[in-house]
């Protein structure tokens, strides 16, 4: 019965969505507010109603129904509680309900908590929301029921795909997709917009906290996916290119890039209608990676030609929304009032030079992707695009953008000084040329590019800390005073300093480790051992071992740091029975930031393995960087202020003192 | 209880179909307090005084300066008056009704006809929750084969020493057809209860129809150890006639068949293959028993009662006339391998390759006829024609699966409810929404196994209809039912 109850929800959240599709827009519209005023309620109840479906779903899972054909053919009664749960969304079915009950939960906030928005953009956001909505649930009531019976059910399921059997993975969708969906509400923001003509302060007001959601949820998604495949697939990779990985990584982008221009817009009233692009373009993103992802055209073009019904039906939809709201912006656009100006050199130029980058970046990724997939199509010849290509494209649009970081926090709006802005910032760039000097003591100058890496990280990380400094006067009027004031700081100069901060981070993390790794690959005999930095790797021996649903290999090793033994690592290589899979589990010694990671290759006869052994310095701080990035994003939402750009005003004196932008 | 639980479900059904229908009545119905209508006029202004408090603090607090704030002022004083003239401009005409009735439509009819008729048409409400521990805790009589045997399986994971309980589990793998299962069922019941000819004889033939049968090494272990328990048992000696026949030791086994012949009861179920096993060996007589259209089983022990002369003589007109139709009208995959088996069986070895070529020549664009056929000339040792794939693994069971259940027979085990229980399940599946034509030949042969013939003959017509416009599937279908000795014409 609560199967059934599950099922009716979800048919009634669909029911509901169509009426929510068309009611509060033309409400909107025609200015009635009695039809506009459904709108909260039934978002509201679309919310509950999917949680029910969800909570259902779940039960099931937990109590291994196997007259739910999704349990049947994702679980197993012998599995444990966590992975019973964490199994409802490591399916197709399963998955895309998580997506849905994300999409009506966007909605239900927009609904509970936007009253201080305008009616009409309230109702038709919701509208444009309850769109998706009916989609998707149709997509799912149509092709991918989570709710299909089975009258006579088999007495065990067909288990999970072992490789999904890991805490990492079962965490990282719900990030990931509360990243991709958030995104939703702003466009579904856009789309009213478009639709009433209108863009005034509380759409900038209300679109910056969703983006900054989104965007804070998908950073920690993306960085608990790459040590996930980090630490589980046994390559020692931490980033792959790999198309799933690009579909999340293009949203990020576009998303950052509306971070952006959302703040010109909150500020200064400008770049109105290139926001509202990117948060078309960042959700149209999102639904291209859940196409690709969910579709099965990455697995194999063919394998998606030969069943095509739930990729045709995702496609479908993906050219109803993306082909409908840009003809929307066609049409619409030019009715919305352009905004503020401002001098190239300012706030709002750096940010638009951001802007240019981030969009140029995301489309370097979006080519590399997409473009093996069609000419698999057209000519059947299959190619890979992977690190080369993304290496010469999208490395090259990194670097100014990040050479630029520091300057945007301390230009003024409206018009700025490059000069003055350079004068504050000299303090980081010393830093940052004594980073680059201390790098090439420390490891020689046998690769040029990375000390040049780790200086402009250092000038990322040195730009941040100068502009809390320098906004904190902290030279002019003392430590104590200074204090204070940086009490006063309002959160959202917090959050910039930290995000860019946590750039620079991520940004030392990825040089260091991929330019000043060492790396073994060998075969290694009991008794034998390998020096790597200042480790001696010793190998003890190997032992089969049985786990609850496998078997391993595991291979014994001793790690020494001057001749004193630090620590035990046992990498091991799986098979797990159930489907004959097998994984590679890799066994990682943390020392300070940096990291020792052993994986197995072969098992040979004789007791002997392949082995390979990586130090990275400083691996760490790719992960660390993407926490303190989605931190400072959270600082951001936490100020509740609202945000005025003070331009500053065009000069007809000398100013004594550099301009103090306001946040 | 099973009445009780969809009224329960329709009621929360109707109760969540209302709360959806009043989330929309309610609302358009109230009238809208006087402050929301505020919030909705003058939002922008609200916001752009907000922002001019704003430029205030900040000021205090020393984050701009003044020059700074008075830009900011005035710029948002621009964009402040900017939204008044908007609001100002807002018209507040009167609202026609109708769009309101309408909404009250939707909610009241609208509403529900969706979400019912949609649920009613891809829904399962007369199912209940199955969560698996209430179905492992239900009484015996209200559980699947399936379910028992799991309960079982779950029995003797834990207490691995109880002999009996394989011994009674390892019928059980059998009759669902896991005869890998009931092999190793077997071994266990055997090392802990000791060796029995029942058991020898049974470890013996579950590993023969594991192996595809083909009568293994162990397995003839397990038979030769069974005659040592007891030199009168029937059904090791039939497995090991037809292990020396496998071998290709014609002479002992032309003698262990007719050892096990001398003294059987003529009726017994066996006897027809032991009989169609001694005449394949003999070399003079065609083995019928598989046939499609024609001899069934009396008119083949008459023609074993013929002398060769007349035996030859009535094989090869059927073969002439057959050759005759196959080679103007064509035939099914089934009937062209009774032509190169035929011929086979009478000598004409070119006559069988000819017939070979053509057969594969009609069938060159269907893998699945090729298959079939195929599996002959391999069984034959005809050469195969190019493009011809090797036979398919996943053909039906061949003859020596035939042999198999009615060596099977000989055992004179009562069915149990469990193999009827089954074979039922299969044939309301198939019923209600069809099946593949190795699934209906399943449900052919449990029946005639299980001596329904009636239920067997209706099932071929049942599964000849579904497949009517399908000869592949409907030779392979008649095939079996010719195996099985029912009428297929």
């Amino acid at each position: 019965m609560i199967v059934e109850l599950g099922h009716y929800a979800l048919v009634l959240t669909f029911a509901l969505a169509l009426v929510q599709s068309v009611v509060p827009v033309w409400g909107a519209l025609r200015g009635d507010d009695r039809l506009m005023a459904i709108a909260p309620p039934v978002s509201i109840l679309m919310f509950l109603l999917v949680l029910v479906s969800f909570v259902a779903l779940t039960i099931a899972y937990v109590t291994s129904d196997f007259s739910v054909v999704n349990v049947w053919e994702n679980s197993y009664s012998a599995k444990p509680l966590l992975y019973k749960i964490t199994g409802v969304w490591g399916n197709h079915e399963g998955s895309v309900l998580l997506w849905v009950l994300i999409l009506v939960f966007f909605g239900g906030l927009v609904g509970y908590f936007g009253r201080n928005i305008p009616a009409p953009l309230r109702a038709t956001t919701l509208s444009v929301q309850a769109w998706i909505t009916a989609g998707f649930t149709l997509f799912m009531l149509a092709t991918s029921n989570p709710f299909a019976r089975i009258a006579n059910p088999p007495v065990e399921g067909n288990g999970l795909n072992p490789i999904l059997q890991d805490i990492g993975l079962a965490v990282h969708p719900p990030l990931l997709y509360v990243g991709y969906v958030g995104f939703s509400i702003t466009f579904s923001f856009a789309v009213a917009a478009l639709i009433l003509g209108r863009l005034d302060a509380a759409w900038a007001r209300w679109v910056r906290p969703w983006t900054l959601l989104a965007w804070v949820f998908l950073t920690l998604g993306i960085a608990m996916g790459s040590y996930w495949a980090y630490y589980e697939l046994g390559w020692g990779g931490w980033w792959f290119w790999d198309p799933v990985e690009n579909a999340s990584f293009m949203p990020w982008l576009a998303g950052t890039a509306l971070l952006h221009s959302a703040i010109v817009m909150e500020k200064r009233d400008a770049l109105k209608v290139w926001t509202v692009l990117l948060a078309i373009f960042t959700f149209s993103l999102s639904l291209l990676g859940t196409f690709l992802v969910r579709s099965g055209v990455l697995t194999s073009v063919h394998a998606f030609a030969t069943d095509p019904a739930r990729g045709v039906f995702i496609l479908v939809l993906l050219c109803l929304f993306i082909g409908g709201s840009l003809s929307l912006y066609a049409w619409r656009a030019p009715v919305l009032k352009q905004g503020g100006l401002f001098a190239p050199i300012s706030r709002e130029g750096a940010l638009v030079f951001n802007n240019l980058f981030l969009t140029a970046a995301a489309t370097a990724v979006f080519v590399g992707t997409l473009y093996p997939l069609a000419l698999d199509i057209v000519t059947g010849d299959k190619i890979s695009v992977g690190a080369p290509f993304f290496n010469l494209t999208f490395a090259p649009l990194m670097v100014p953008l990040l050479l630029a970081v520091p300057f945007g926090p301390v230009l003024a709006w409206k018009r700025g000084d490059l000069l003055a802005a350079c004068q504050r910032l000299y303090a980081a760039f010393g830093i940052a040329i004594l980073a680059v000097l201390f790098t090439l003591w420390l490891w020689g100058v046998e690769n040029v590019l990375a000390p040049l890496g780790a200086g402009l990280a250092v000038w990322i990380m040195a730009g941040s800390v100068s502009e809390i400094v320098t906004r904190v006067k902290l030279f002019e009027i003392g430590p104590s005073r200074a204090l204070s004031r940086l009490w006063g700081l309002p959160g959202s100069a917090w959050g910039t300093a930290v995000a860019h901060f946590g750039v620079g981070i991520t940004v030392l993390g990825i040089v260091t480790a991929s330019a000043f790794q060492e790396e073994r690959i060998q075969t290694m005999h009991p008794g034998e051992s390998v020096e790597l930095h200042h480790f001696e790797v010793t190998f003890d021996g190997s032992a089969p071992r049985t786990g609850p649903n496998y078997t391993e290999d595991v291979g014994h090793f001793t790690v020494r740091s001057g001749g004193v033994e630090v620590a035990a690592m046992d990498p091991s290589k799986r098979i797990y029975t159930a489907r004959k899979m097998p994984t590679t589990e890799s066994a990682i010694l943390t020392s300070g930031l940096s990291q020792l990671y052993l994986s197995l290759g072969e098992v040979h006869q004789d007791g002997s393995m392949d082995v390979r052994v990586y130090y990275k310095p400083l691996v760490t701080l790719i992960w660390g960087g993407c926490l303190i990035m989605a931190f400072g994003g959270m600082l951001s939402i936490a100020d509740r202020r609202l945000r005025v750009g003070a331009p500053k005003p065009a000069a007809r004196r000398k100013m004594p003192s550099a301009p103090a932008p306001a946040e | 209880m099973s009445i009780v639980l969809p009224m329960t479900l329709w009621i929360l059904i109707a109760v969540m179909t209302a709360v959806a229908a009043l989330s929309i009545l309610v609302p358009m119905s109230r009238k809208r307090p006087p402050e929301d209508e505020t919030v909705g006029q003058t939002a922008d202004e609200a916001v752009y005084r907000q922002q001019l408090d704003e430029v205030e603090k900040d000021l205090e607090r020393g984050l701009i300066d003044d020059e700074a704030a008075n830009a900011a002022r005035t710029e948002i004083a621009r964009r402040l008056l900017a939204a008044h003239e908007r609001a100002e401009k807002a018209d507040a005409a009167p609202k026609a009704s109708w769009p309101l009735r309408f909404g009250q439509i939707v909610a009241i009819a609208g509403l529900p006809l969706v979400a019912l008729g949609v649920y009613l048409f891809i829904g399962s409400p007369d199912l209940p929750d199955q969560p698996l521990a209430a179905r492992m805790s239900a009484p015996p009589q209200d559980q699947s084969v399936e379910m028992l045997v799991a309960r079982v399986e779950k029995h003797l994971a834990e207490n691995p020493q109880d002999g009996q309980g394989w011994d009674v589990l390892a019928p059980v793998y059998m009759r669902l057809n896991k005869p890998r299962e009931a092999a190793g069922a077997y071994q266990h019941a055997i090392r802990l209860l000791g060796p029995s000819v029942r058991r020898m004889t049974d470890l013996g033939e579950a590993l023969t129809v594991a192996n595809d049968g083909i009568v293994s090494a162990d397995a003839r272990g397990a038979f030769e150890q069974a005659i040592k328990l007891d030199k009168t048992a029937v059904k090791p000696r039939f497995f090991i006639a037809l292990a020396l026949g496998q071998e290709g030791k014609k002479d002992e086994a032309i003698a262990a068949w007719q050892d096990l012949l001398k003294d059987a009861d003529p009726r017994a179920a066996w006897v027809p293959v032991a009989r169609q096993n001694l005449a394949a060996l003999d070399g003079t007589v065609p083995p019928m028993a598989e046939n499609l259209p024609g001899p069934n089983h009396e008119q083949m022990a008459a023609a074993a009662d013929m002398s060769a002369a007349d035996r030859n003589q009535m094989v090869a007109g059927m073969v002439g006339r057959l050759a005759e139709r196959l080679n103007s009208q064509g035939g099914t995959p089934a009937e062209w391998a009774r032509l190169i088996r035929a011929y086979t069986v009478l000598g004409k070895k070119d006559e069988a390759q000819a017939a070979l070529q053509k057969a594969s020549a009609a069938y060159a664009g269907d893998p699945a006829a090729m298959g079939q056929i195929a599996q002959i000339a391999g069984q034959l040792g005809l050469a195969a024609p190019e493009g011809m794939a090797p036979p398919m693994a996943e053909n039906l069971p061949g003859p020596n699966r035939e042999q198999m259940a009615a060596a099977a027979d000989m055992n004179a085990a009562d069915r149990n409810q469990m193999i009827a229980g089954m074979v039922g399940k299969l044939a309301d599946r198939l019923n209600s929404e069809g099946g593949s034509p190795a699934e209906w030949s399943r449900l052919i042969r449990a029946y005639t196994v299980l001596g329904k013939k009636d239920e067997a003959q209706a099932a071929f017509k049942q599964a000849s209809a579904a497949y009517a416009d399908d000869p592949a599937a409907l030779g392979q279908i008649k095939e079996t039912a010719g195996q099985l000795g029912l009428k297929t014409e």
